[in-house]
């Protein structure tokens, strides 16, 4: 077992205690999925290694997949690649005539996430970073801001070859000029650009002098250039995450817009198997039902079909496919994680275990007979409680483990949020 | 002393001997006479002690209708010293017991003897208890003794493995303990709810009332560690004692004109909120006891916590890859030259200026963090960047957080300046 730090502890304690999936020392919360976890870390070295990936998480409710998304971005991190991720809504789509995929490409480029800015908001740190070395670099050796302007463009020739890679080039080179002349709003023009913000080429020819902008057809080349872009600037590669596939399958009323965005998603996958793209991953979450709906899902699109549908049977799964499916957690799996965080909460050394195995069983029985199966849907529902368990008896020495988890059983209602809609470790609420 | 019949049974009490039918009997407690069907009718006759159980009592139970076998086994009982419990049938303790009866609620008497013997038919004759109401019978003599005795006739019950049985019983026993200012202890607190109307009925077995009994009494120690505070009655409530004498109400009616065997009591029910804390906690634990049970398959677990060993061990090698060489806790002084006692070591040398300024304020207004690093040639987030990618990769940490104010990582700080002092 890995130690848990001073700091993991404090970060995870808190963070479970509101509900959050937290930003670091996830690993000491992982129960099982190993096999699934290789596929994906094996995908992450694919996608570091200059090359694409795609994989589908399908799961229920509750069976962990926001959690695995979050392990998956915390290693992208770790390996270096630039991670970008967002929800599909019927607002945020796939494929849009009237700025919806805009919306969704405006999205993931707001959370943009480094590793030196892992809540999101990367986009200008990486652009400036990128940049401000390059002034560094010539202007230290007496070069003038034209020449510096000049090695953008040099350094960027390489993104010519994609969609919009010209404008992409000067955007950049308005951003710096905005900077040395002193002048923010260039700037934030070059920004809005960068986010496909601006709705007409009038606008964004006058503010920064590009013929094209990111548009809704742009979606998934302007993402390909980002991923160029990222290379360029140091880093391995780009992961694009994408949650709530049910928005795209269940909530699009139109059967053609659906197909549309279907069709969006077929070049990904056809890109990423035949090696298309460079530095570019993707990792798609939904309900089973996105994937198997005959009606509605991936499978009602034939060629996805064809792509995805896997041929496991027996328990045997084969985890080299693109998609991963999580079964719901179980009751073993719930001990496991009271388990868990009753290891983090004592950093790892069983002589601080303030609970006894008997108390987690004690305490998992009062739960499932206060909240019945409720209970393994809803993770969450468990381990918030578990961790006021906890921490009550961690500030309350003299107290004895069975009288706190009967008052803390006996306060729970039956009714918690996780019955509107958020549930399990699904529910945490990402940072 | 020889007696005959005469107009009116005449009580026998204890250690007045009296001959019937060449028995000699000491002990007492029983009518003479031949007016009410209890009293033994010296004047009829009797044969050799016939024992049987299949005797059965009848409504028109007396002893005159006994056989003469019966009889003599009825006299032989009484004349020995009570205590065969094997061979005995019931009928002739209800005989006897009846005649209890009839001295308390119709001659009022409250003689000690009298609860004592009807002890000792509890005590020797314990499965008598589910034919008669002898417990009954006991806390309504306790109850008209007063509750000094009252309450040791309950302690001696409660000791002996009784419980108390019925809503009447229970209103006399709170009102003697609310008198004797004492509290209501587990095992009582315990009877009390499995009378209570609010009860959870899926208590009913035995099974799982015995579970939920065991569980009531820790939580009941723990959360009334002192017992059960009562508090005292303001109204009164009736308590009807429910005769096995067929005839005992008629005879009282026509002795004292009451209607009924029913006695006004001091109402603790009512003064303590009809005890709801107490049920509910009996309830929550009922609850507990019959929901299902989480179930948890042994094997799987085991394997599936291998799994995870292997998983968490794996993520973690892959997370802190690259950081065998950062700074540990508790620090380790590194063997550093006068050169590189300067925060920030491996800060590439342009950062450091900027680094050093940066430090000497908690935090920094988005304005005012803007305006120094252009002061110094850096474009701002860019600037977040490199020196959070600088400490995430020395340190495992960020330096600068939040986007208005900005603020400097006060522990990185303080762990870098451990360091490298």
């Amino acid at each position: 077992m890995n130690n848990v730090t001073n700091i993991e502890k404090d970060t995870i304690m808190r963070a479970l205690a509101a509900g959050l999936v937290p930003r670091i020392g996830l690993q000491n919360l992982t129960v099982g999925r190993k096999r699934e976890t290789e596929a994906l870390y094996r995908d992450l070295d694919l996608v570091a290694g200059g090359a694409a990936a795609f994989r589908l998480i399908t799961g229920p409710v509750g069976s962990g997949k926001t959690f695995l998304e979050q392990m998956t971005k915390l290693l992208a991190i770790k390996n270096d690649l630039v991670v970008v991720h967002a929800d599909l809504t019927v607002n945020h789509r796939l494929h849009g005539t009237d700025g919806k995929a805009r919306n969704l490409y405006a999205e993931l480029m707001t959370n943009l996430t480094t590793k030196a800015l892992p809540e999101g908001g990367g986009l200008r740190a990486l652009m400036e970073s990128w940049i401000s070395g390059l002034h560094h670099e010539h202007t230290s050796l007496g070069a003038d801001t034209e020449a510096v302007k000049q090695e953008i463009l040099k350094r960027l020739r390489p993104l010519k070859d994609y969609v919009g890679g010209n404008e992409f080039a000067a955007v950049l080179v308005k951003y710096y000029e905005g900077f040395v002349d002193d002048k923010p709003e260039l700037q934030d023009a070059a920004v809005r650009w960068l986010r496909a913000e601006f709705s007409t080429k009038t606008e964004a020819r006058e503010a920064l002098g590009v013929r094209r902008i990111i548009g809704d057809g742009d979606f998934y080349s302007s993402l390909k250039l980002l991923a160029a872009f990222c290379r360029i600037a140091g880093y391995k590669g780009l992961l694009v995450m994408i949650d709530e596939l049910s928005a795209l399958t269940h909530r699009l009323p139109n059967a053609r817009s659906r197909q549309a965005s279907f069709e969006v998603l077929l070049t990904v996958i056809n890109d990423a198997f035949q090696g298309n793209v460079q530095g570019l991953g993707f990792l798609v979450a939904g309900t089973p039902e996105c994937l198997t709906d005959p009606d509605r899902g991936l499978f009602s699109y034939s060629p996805l079909r064809s792509r995805l549908q896997t041929f496991d049977q027996h328990g045997l799964v084969d985890y080299s496919g693109p998609v991963i499916k999580l079964e719901p957690l179980g009751s073993e799996e719930l001990v496991l994680l009271l388990q868990n965080i009753r290891r983090v909460q004592a950093m790892g050394d069983e002589s601080n275990y303030l609970v006894p195995d008997e108390g987690l069983k004690s305490f998992l029985d009062k739960m499932f007979a206060k909240l019945g199966a409720k209970c393994l849907k809803n993770p969450r529902d468990v381990a918030r409680p578990f961790v006021s368990l906890l921490n009550i008896i961690e500030q309350n020495p003299n107290e004895r483990w069975q009288q706190v988890t009967d008052n803390i059983v006996a306060s729970i209602s039956k009714t918690t949020p996780a019955d509107a809609g958020e549930c399990g470790l699904d529910g945490f609420r990402l940072k | 002393m020889q007696l005959g019949p005469e107009s009116t049974d005449n009580w026998i009490p204890p250690g007045k001997s009296v001959e019937v039918q060449g028995y000699t009997i000491q002990s007492g407690m029983f009518y003479l006479g031949s007016c009410s069907p209890v009293a033994v009718d010296p004047g009829l006759p009797v044969s050799p002690p016939e024992f049987s159980t299949a005797f059965y009592a009848t409504p028109e139970l007396s002893y005159q209708t006994l056989s003469r076998g019966q009889r003599g086994a009825y006299l032989d009982w009484l004349a020995h010293d009570r205590s065969e419990p094997t061979k005995l049938p019931i009928l002739f303790l209800q005989l006897f017991f009846q005649g209890l009866e009839r001295r308390l609620f119709l001659d009022q008497d409250h003689d000690l003897e009298l609860g004592a013997a009807a002890a000792g038919l509890l005590f020797r004759y314990r499965a008598a208890q589910y034919e008669l109401p002898i417990s009954s019978f006991l806390h309504f003599f306790g109850f008209f003794s007063g509750w000094k005795w009252h309450c040791v006739l309950l302690d001696w019950l409660l000791g002996n493995g009784h419980h108390v049985a019925t809503e009447q019983e229970l209103a006399l026993v709170l009102s003697s303990l609310a008198q004797a200012n004492r509290t209501l202890e587990a095992a009582l607190a315990c009877d009390l709810v499995l009378l209570h109307p609010e009860r959870n009925p899926r208590s009913g077995s035995a099974t799982v009332q015995s579970s939920v009994r065991a569980g009531f009494i820790e939580r009941f120690a723990a959360r009334f560690p002192t017992g059960f505070a009562l508090k005292p009655a303001s109204g009164k409530k009736g308590a009807r004692y429910r005769a096995h004498s067929p005839n005992l109400a008629h005879d009282v009616f026509v002795a004292s004109g009451r209607l009924l065997l029913t006695w006004d009591v001091p109402d603790v029910w009512v003064a303590n909120d009809g005890f709801r804390e107490l049920v509910q906690l009996w309830n929550e634990l009922t609850l507990e006891a019959t929901s299902p049970k989480l179930s948890v398959n042994a094997t799987k677990l085991k394997a599936l916590a291998e799994e995870t060993c292997a998983i968490q061990g794996t993520l973690a090698t892959r997370l802190r890859a690259g950081e065998e060489n950062l700074a540990t806790t508790p620090p380790i002084r590194p063997k550093i030259t006068e050169s590189q006692r300067q925060p920030g070591e491996q800060l590439q040398p342009r950062y450091r200026a900027i680094f050093r300024q940066l430090v000497q304020q908690q935090e920094w207004t988005r304005q005012q963090f803007a305006r120094l690093a252009k002061q110094q040639g850096f474009m701002p987030w860019g600037l977040i960047q490199d020196l959070n990618n600088w400490s995430v990769e020395a340190f495992r940490d960020r330096l600068l957080t939040g986007e208005d104010p900005i603020c400097v990582n006060q522990r990185l700080i303080k762990q870098i300046t451990t360091q490298y002092e």
